[in-house]
Parts: structure tokens; sequence; C-alpha cells
């Protein structure tokens, strides 16, 4: 077993979970958009960082695939964590404002105003439908394409490959097909619908 | 396109892909084939190597639209890149590119409708003293203008190196010790010697013609027996390029032309005499340098990695044999046991040159300690030298390969490593070519391969070529970039030392931290350890470019203050322009003001004031840089190079770069300055990989440091140092101008109207404000307000 210390609070772990999973094992959310259980973690969405201290020395790490060292402390809901958290959120409602996933984290975690120049896109690249195609359906359909600014989610040269068995699973994973509340909305809007409705401090802070 | 006349394309394919073996490693090189072949990637291609090598088509798909070598378009019959790098950006390499896409009449990235020329735009070629450098079909056309666009445009030639080799296996040390003494004699005969330096900045100037010139000349002479001629690797000093040393004195020529040979092989080379007119002229004192050793731009260096570039023809084995190379190989292996190189490399105190400076013995130590599942380790060197304006390692892997692979052969040897790789970015083919040589030649004589120099040790070295990523640099994007996947980076909780290269433990270090090992086992690490300062031990090379006297590699001792190698070697800001700010670490590091000039280089020093040493290059900004336009010059360079894996670095990059791109245009205002630190920071500290993690760097020193110019451009809509396109005018004062309508010729887009011998005026609303009006004209009436 593993001993750390999760907001505060002395806790054993398997050797080898992750930071996520061992806040999972413990009740203490964190939030996530491109893990997803049964697929291979990608710690690209870094939504789920955390703060991590090791000796002396803190950092952000991706809980999704930190694996839980011996003596290290870990902070899911600091300021730190905080500032970070709402700034990706922001940066990605900016460009994806129609999912409703997103609004209702912007909800929840109090993102209130989009400071950035807007766009309309459909997709976060959280890569999510290219991992379940390849990973859980033997499809391998769906693949990355170009780098930078201008990746994309693309099927090779735009054609619907034969390995695509139109099963619907990238669909089904995607975490910006399902429209918000009060959508479709405007580049730069924010639901903000449940604003009020939750409460604006879920986790202990942990500072 | 010789091949395919003779073969079908699907035939070339099953051919190339018969070579691999199925090996996926060698899918870059199958892709970078058919690229050279076809000029592009035909989709029938791709989807013929899916189905033989049995790789998902989404994967090659994925790598082919991921690397900028590969295109999916057919491309044109001349290919003409300009360098975009930071050096050649402070030079206005962007005045060159308009010029080009206005005489081809395309934009970057296309292709003349008769297929005649693509144009394309690299991040940095490292000829970046002889910036800017526009480049025809492999030919370096070094310090460009857009004046002389049109007239280059006309003509090209591809260059070539001839490789010759000999082969004789040694297998022990007594054996290399015989060796080295015939090798000496042969090489070294104690004669005159010509070093003619064939670097790729005094290419691009013509040193290969000079060369030519020698060998024809000495022939005619009688005295091609008598007299060693050697095409060396960069002397380090391309500005002054080409240069001719003569030995046993070292006569230091510089701007030789193959006009002067004639003269001095009969003066100097048959009579000892000096041609005045040929020495270096110290623009400062006016003193005339004799010898190299005399030149302040060498006198005040420590060469001791760069040193021998100068006098080894980089494509014989027996002249770095001659000198002693390969001595440290054996010392290695037959009197240090494994645990003693460590040892050694930890007290001398070498750090990574690559960037971060992390202590090289503590990698190797991690990685010999870690178990690998069949007894592989491998053992990697990384030559992706993608920071625009640095080229270090490419005149090292050019100019001198086989201190690298010794170096290498001695941490393998250390870590128990059983395979290497040498990792080359595309854009260096001399480099490709010179490490593959040097490679095979250290094979053929038994210092590289099977049971090496006799003791039973086994290490083989294979070169893997990128595809044109700067990501690919990061050492996860690399790994993943040899085992013929997209260059990504994944996160390295995990270290590689312990799970990199297949999932085996793997060491990785940059070329000039390699080239540092030979010498740490052959001195000792005390004397090692005696240069440079306390945490930083030994020398470092720089490339010093950008708005400087002297342009050129330099190596100091670490320690060294940046105004001793900005004034004292450098030379200076030419032209009695002002110093304004110096760049260090490339686009992971930052921009340093002059009340900063005076710190000491050393690897923790830098970093404590917002730079890092990064690998080497030092860009150096006179009054005329913009350092809001040099933020988004490298804020452009980040969005296009980041995998675009991770948001933060992904669309926070994209953000940061519509805030300083509205600065530039006198558009942002103050709060945007706040939202831009507060936005920088989270991306420091969210990314996934250090391209990330470190790309707030310019953005951030440059607010930190110059925050007046700043506000300037939001406050006053005013751009000081004439930079920013959207911010300046152009005007003719009608008292200077003398109607000589020579700007009236070069603006190509017909702003300019007036009769001959009458002052001229700019229609403002026609003006692109290319400025090369301001270039061209010869009496100063073009003012830029």
């Amino acid at each position: 077993m593993v001993n750390l210390i999760l907001d505060g609070q002395r806790v054993e772990a398997e050797e080898g979970w992750t930071i996520l999973e061992t806040a999972k094992y413990y009740g203490v959310e964190i939030p996530t958009l491109c893990h997803v259980e049964g697929l291979t973690p990608f710690s690209a969405c870094r939504i789920c960082v955390v703060e991590m201290r090791r000796g002396n020395r803190t950092r952000l790490v991706a809980s999704c695939s930190f694996p839980v060292e011996e003596g290290i402390e870990i902070k899911t809901g600091s300021q730190r964590v905080k500032r970070a958290r709402n700034m990706i959120l922001e940066l990605m409602l900016a460009t994806t404002p129609n999912s409703r996933t997103l609004q209702c984290m912007a909800s929840k975690y109090g993102v209130t105003s989009i400071r950035f120049k807007g766009e309309d896109r459909d997709c976060i690249l959280c890569g999510l439908c290219v991992r379940i195609c390849d990973q859980q359906m033997s499809g391998g359909a769906i693949g990355f394409a170009r780098r930078g600014v201008e990746r994309e989610v693309s099927m090779p040269f735009h054609k619907t490959p034969e390995a695509c068995r139109q099963c619907g699973a990238c669909l089904y994973i995607c975490p910006v097909c399902e429209l918000p509340c009060n959508g479709p909305l405007e580049p730069g809007v924010l639901c903000n619908a449940c604003l009020d409705a939750v409460q604006l401090e879920p986790f202990p802070s942990g500072d | 396109m010789a091949g395919s006349d003779t073969k079908t394309l699907s035939e070339f394919v099953a051919g190339l892909v018969d070579e691999t073996g199925g090996d996926r490693s060698k899918l870059s090189s199958v892709l970078h084939s058919i690229q050279k072949e076809y000029n592009y990637l035909p989709e029938q291609a791709l989807r013929d190597i899916a189905g033989l090598m049995e790789i998902p088509i989404t994967d090659i798909y994925a790598m082919a639209t991921f690397y900028t070598s590969f295109s999916l378009i057919p491309k044109g019959f001349h290919i003409v890149t300009v360098c975009t790098g930071t050096a050649c950006h402070v030079r206005n390499s962007r005045g060159i590119l308009d010029e080009i896409c206005r005489f081809l009449d395309i934009s970057p990235g296309e292709t003349t409708p008769d297929m005649s020329f693509t144009l394309e735009t690299v991040n940095c070629l490292g000829a970046c003293a002889m910036g800017p450098i526009m480049v025809v079909d492999g030919k370096y056309y070094g310090e460009m203008t857009a004046a002389k666009v049109p007239r280059v445009l006309k003509k090209y030639q591809r260059e070539k190196v001839a490789a010759p080799v000999a082969a004789e296996r040694i297998s022990s040390p007594a054996e290399l010790d015989t060796y080295r003494e015939s090798a000496k004699l042969a090489r070294y005969p104690g004669t005159t010697s010509i070093y003619t330096c064939a670097g790729t900045g005094c290419q691009a100037s013509g040193s290969l013609e000079v060369l030519e010139a020698l060998k024809l000349e000495l022939k005619g002479q009688g005295l091609s027996d008598k007299v060693m001629l050697r095409g060396t690797g960069c002397h380090g000093f391309c500005e002054r390029g080409p240069l001719v040393v003569i030995g046993p004195d070292n006569v230091f020529y510089q701007k030789v032309t193959a006009e002067d040979v004639g003269e001095i092989v009969t003066e100097t080379v048959m009579n000892g005499r000096v041609l005045e007119r040929l020495l270096y002229e110290d623009p400062a004192t006016g003193q005339v340098a004799r010898h190299k050793e005399d030149v302040p731009f060498y006198s005040k260096q420590m060469r001791q990695i760069l040193g021998p570039n100068g006098v080894l023809d980089p494509r014989a084995i027996d002249d770095y044999i001659a000198r002693g190379g390969y001595s440290a190989l054996a010392k290695a292996i037959f009197d240090m046991e494994p645990d003693l190189i460590i040892d050694e490399v930890e007290r001398a105190g070498l750090r990574g040159r690559g960037g971060g400076g992390f202590p090289a013995a503590d990698k190797w130590k991690a990685c010999k300690k870690a178990r690998s599942v069949d007894g592989v380790k491998y053992v990697l060197c990384n030559a992706d030298e993608g920071d625009p304006g640095a080229f270090m390692d490419r005149c090292l892997l050019e100019g001198n390969p086989h201190s690298v692979i010794e170096g290498m052969i001695i941490g393998a040897r250390a870590i128990g490593a059983t395979n290497g790789y040498v990792y080359v970015r595309n854009e260096y083919p001399l480099a490709i070519e010179s490490v593959s040589r040097a490679i095979e030649q250290a094979e053929e004589k038994g210092l590289l391969g099977r049971d090496i120099l006799g003791s039973g040790f086994d290490f083989t070295i294979s070169v893997s070529r990128g595809s044109g990523a700067f990501v690919s640099g990061e050492s996860t994007a690399l790994m993943a970039s040899i085992e013929g996947r997209v260059g990504e980076p994944r996160e390295k909780y995990i270290h590689t030392a312990i799970r990199g290269l297949y999932v085996r433990p793997t060491n990785l270090n940059n070329v000039e931290t390699w080239a540092n090992v030979p010498l740490i086992i052959n001195q000792g690490a005390e004397e090692y350890a005696s240069v440079g300062t306390e945490n930083s031990k030994g020398t470092k090379i720089f490339s010093l470019v950008g708005k400087i006297t002297n342009t050129g590699l330099v190596e100091v001792p670490m320690g060294i203050t940046l105004r001793e190698i900005i004034y004292d070697i450098g030379g200076g800001i030419p032209d009695g322009k002002a110093f304004k700010a110096v760049q260090t670490g490339g686009p992971s590091g930052g921009c340093l003001p002059e009340s900063l000039i005076d710190i000491p280089v050393d690897f923790d020093r830098l970093t404590e004031v917002g730079s890092m040493m990064g690998s080497g290059g030092m860009i150096v900004m006179d009054e005329d840089t913009c350092m809001v336009d040099v933020a988004r010059y490298f804020l452009e360079f980040l969005c296009d190079e980041s995998c675009g894996k991770c948001t933060p670095c992904r669309e926070g990059l994209k953000q940061m770069l519509e805030i300083v791109q509205g600065v530039t245009e006198g558009e942002a205002t103050p709060e945007k300055l706040d939202l831009l630190e507060e936005l920088a920071e989270v991306v420091r500290d969210t990314s996934l990989c250090g391209l990330g993690q470190t790309a707030p760097n310019p953005v951030l020193s440059t607010v930190k440091y110059f925050t007046e110019e700043y506000r300037e451009h939001i406050e006053q809509k005013k751009c000081r140092a004439g930079v920013c396109r959207a911010l300046v005018t152009y005007g003719i004062d009608p008292e200077a101008c003398t109607g000589c309508v020579r700007c009236m010729k070069a603006c190509s887009t017909g702003a300019i109207s007036g009769e001959k011998k009458e002052p001229h005026t700019i229609d403002q609303l026609k003006c692109e404000k290319c400025g090369i009006c301001l270039e061209v004209c010869e009496f100063g009436a073009v003012v830029r307000k």
C-alpha cells in the first residue's frame, strides 16, 4: 500500500493507482473530460489537474495518469487548481460554446465570463472517439490528423473507411455533441442556467 | 521521377516496404523515399503501406499530416524555402518572403500552376549567421534582401559531397595506437596544410567553389602530394566566410573567393608570404590579425569541443583517429568499470546541453539501474535541433561526427545499453549524411557494432531521420517518432530512463552533451571541472546571431558574462545601433534587457532571470527590433509547432497570439495585458510537456522587461522600432528625393509615383509597408514613421 495525503486526510492507495482512482475511492470528486474508464488515459484536456507536493516542491499534475507515490500530498481544490481549471474551461468554451457538458461544468465551477475570442467549433480534441473506436470497437476508423492549432479528428483522406461499421460509439462518447439547456448559443455566451442552483465551493479547498 | 518511369507506384512502395522487413521504425524513411521520388505522398501509396506493413491507415495519415516534410499534394519541380527562424526574422525574412510571393504569385505552401515552383517556409535552417536565408533546391542563398529575390530565382543548382571510405578492422587498444601512428603520418605529414571551411554557412557564401579551385590549383602546380587540402567542418566565424586557414602557422584568410586561390597558392603556400588584403581587420580597432588565434572572435573563446572542427575532414575517420580520437573509448572500455565512468561524468559535473541542464550522470545512473525485460537498453542522441537560431549541433555533426559517436559508445558502455539512435532533424541533410558515414566507418574499423575493439562489448547505432516537427525534440515525442509514430509527447510520470523507447530503459542526451564525454574521459573529471561556475561546468557553444557584428558559433567557458560574448567576441552591434535585448533558449527561453547583460552565463542564473540556457541559440536584438513583435513571432512559431494534444498549449497559445497580435495592430486594451499574463501562467502550469510549459517564457520575459514597449503599442499606438506594420507609415522627403526612380521600380504594388528627377510620393492606400523602398533608396529620402 502507498500512503499519501489527499486534501488533508491521510489515505492509503493500492500500488499503481492513479490519483484520480484514489480520489474516486475516497469519494473526492475531480472533474474529467478526456478520461473514461476502460480507455487508456490520455492526459490531454488537463481539466483533472491537481496540486501535488513532493518534498518541498509542488506542481500541477494530471490526476488521470499520475500514479500515486509514497508520501506525496494532493490538493484537489486549491486556489492554484481552481485558477487553472477555470482558465482551461474558459478556453474550451471560447471555441466550443455548444457543449452541454462544458456549459454545465462552467456553472458548477463558477466560470461566468469568457474573455477570449470566440469560435463555434464542435470538437475539443479530447480523443475519446478515437480511443473508443480503436480500443473498444476494434475499429481504428478515425484518428487525429495535422498538428497544433490545426489538429483535427478525421478519417483518412476525409473518406469513410471500410473499418467503420457505423456503430455510433464515437457519437455516444462525445462530450460535445449535446446542446446546452439554453442553446444553441453564440460564441462567447455562457448558459450559466444552473449557476445559482449549485454550491460554488463543491470541494474542500485544501488550502 | 526516374523510378516512376520504370516502376509503378505500387511496385516502388512494395520494394521499399520489403527493405524494412516490416520494421515500423522504418516507416518514416519509407515515407521520405516516396516523398523524394514523387514530390508528394500519393493516397494509393499510403494505402499500400498500410496493407503491407499492417499499420492502421489512420496512423499513417496522422503522420503524413503531422510532419511538415510530407505533403499530400504534389509539389513543384523547384522547392524554394525561406527560413523564418528568429535570426532571419529579426533581419527581415518576412520582406523576402513577401517579395517571393509577389514574384511567383503564390502564397507560402502553394505551388505555381505550371508546377515549376513550390514556396515553403521553414522554422530554422540553422544557417543563422548568414541570415536571412533562402534555399532553392538545396542551394543556400545567404544575406538575402528582397531586392535580390528576382535575380536569384532565375538560377539554381544542387551541391553534392562525395564520400570516400577505407576499411580495416581494429581489434584492440594496442592496434588502435599503431593505427593512430600510421594515420598521423598519412594525414598530417607535417608539411603545409590548407583548411577550407565547408560548413553550411561558408557553403552559402561559396566555399565549395573555393575548395574546388584550390584542388585544381594545387594539382596544376604539382603540389597535390605535398600540401594537405582539407574541406573541414564549420570554423564558427560564418560572418566572414568562406574561410581558409593555412598551416602550420594558421594564417587566417577570410572572405576568400575562387579568384584569390591562384595567389594564395603561389604566395602563401609556396613562398610563405601573407596576403594582407585577405586578412581580418578588426572593425573596432583597425588591427589586422595574421593568425587565427589573433582574431578577437577566436582569442576570447575556449574551443575545446569545436576546435577540432577546423582541422578535421569530417569524411575521414583517420583524421579523427590521428588526433587522438577513440582513445577515450579504449580507456573507458579497458581501464574503467562502468560505474567508474558514471562517477567520472558525475564529478565532472556534466549537465545536459540540450535545454534543461539536467545532470547527465543522474540520468545514466537511473537508466543503468532500471531493469529491462529482455536486456535491451537504448542510448539516444537528440539532434533534433529545432530552436530557431541555433545550429551548434548541426555543426558538430557535420564537422566532427566521431566525437559524438565516441561519446555515445562510452555512455552505452557505462549504462549497459545495446542499441543507439541518432535522431536528426530532416532540415539538416548534410548532418544526416555526415553522421551516417561516420557510423559506417566506425563499424568497419571495429569501433562500433559487434565486439568493439575486441572487448566483447556490442553496441550499434542507427540514424533516425526526423520529418519536420519541433516538438519531436521533446524526449517522449522523439521516442514516438523513432518508433514510427506521430511525434506526440506523453506524460513522463514514469521517467524515460525506466520506460522509454519501446518501453525499455532509455537514456537521451543531445549532440553537444555527447561530444563532451570523450573530453571528460581523456582529461579526467578534475581538469574538466576546473572550467566553469559552481554548478555549471565546462564550456557551452552558442550560436551568436541576429544584430551582431561577428555572427557565428562561439564556445565559451561557463560563467562568462553575456557582455563579454556580445561585445568582446561578437564585436557589438553593427551600424552604430543600440543594443536592446538578447534572446537565449529559443522558443522556451526569454529576452533579457541591457540591465542583465552582466550576468554570468550559467544554467541556473539564466533560469532565475526568466530565460534559460536552452540548446544555445543567442539572438542579439537592436533598437530596430520590436519586442512585442518578437513575442508575436515566437507565439506564431509555437502555435505552428505545438502538437495540439493538450488544451492549454493548443488553445492557450492561440489566444495568447490573438492578444499579442492585437497589441502589434494597436487594437489591444490594457486589460488584455493582464489577461495575457494570467493565461501565460496557466499555460506554464498545466501543459503536458516541456514545449507548452516553457512556451510562455518569451511572452512573460518581454512583458516583464519591456513593459514600456507594450504600453506604447497599446496606449499611443506607436511601435518605436518601426516593425509593426499597422502602426507605421512610409513617406518620401521631397527635399532629399532626387527622383532616381529606384524605389518606384522596386515597389511591387505600384504605390510610388512621380516623374524622373522630380520628388516621388507614396500612395498610402496602395502601400503594403514592406519597406523595400527604404532598403533601395540611396539618398535617405524614404522615411518611416
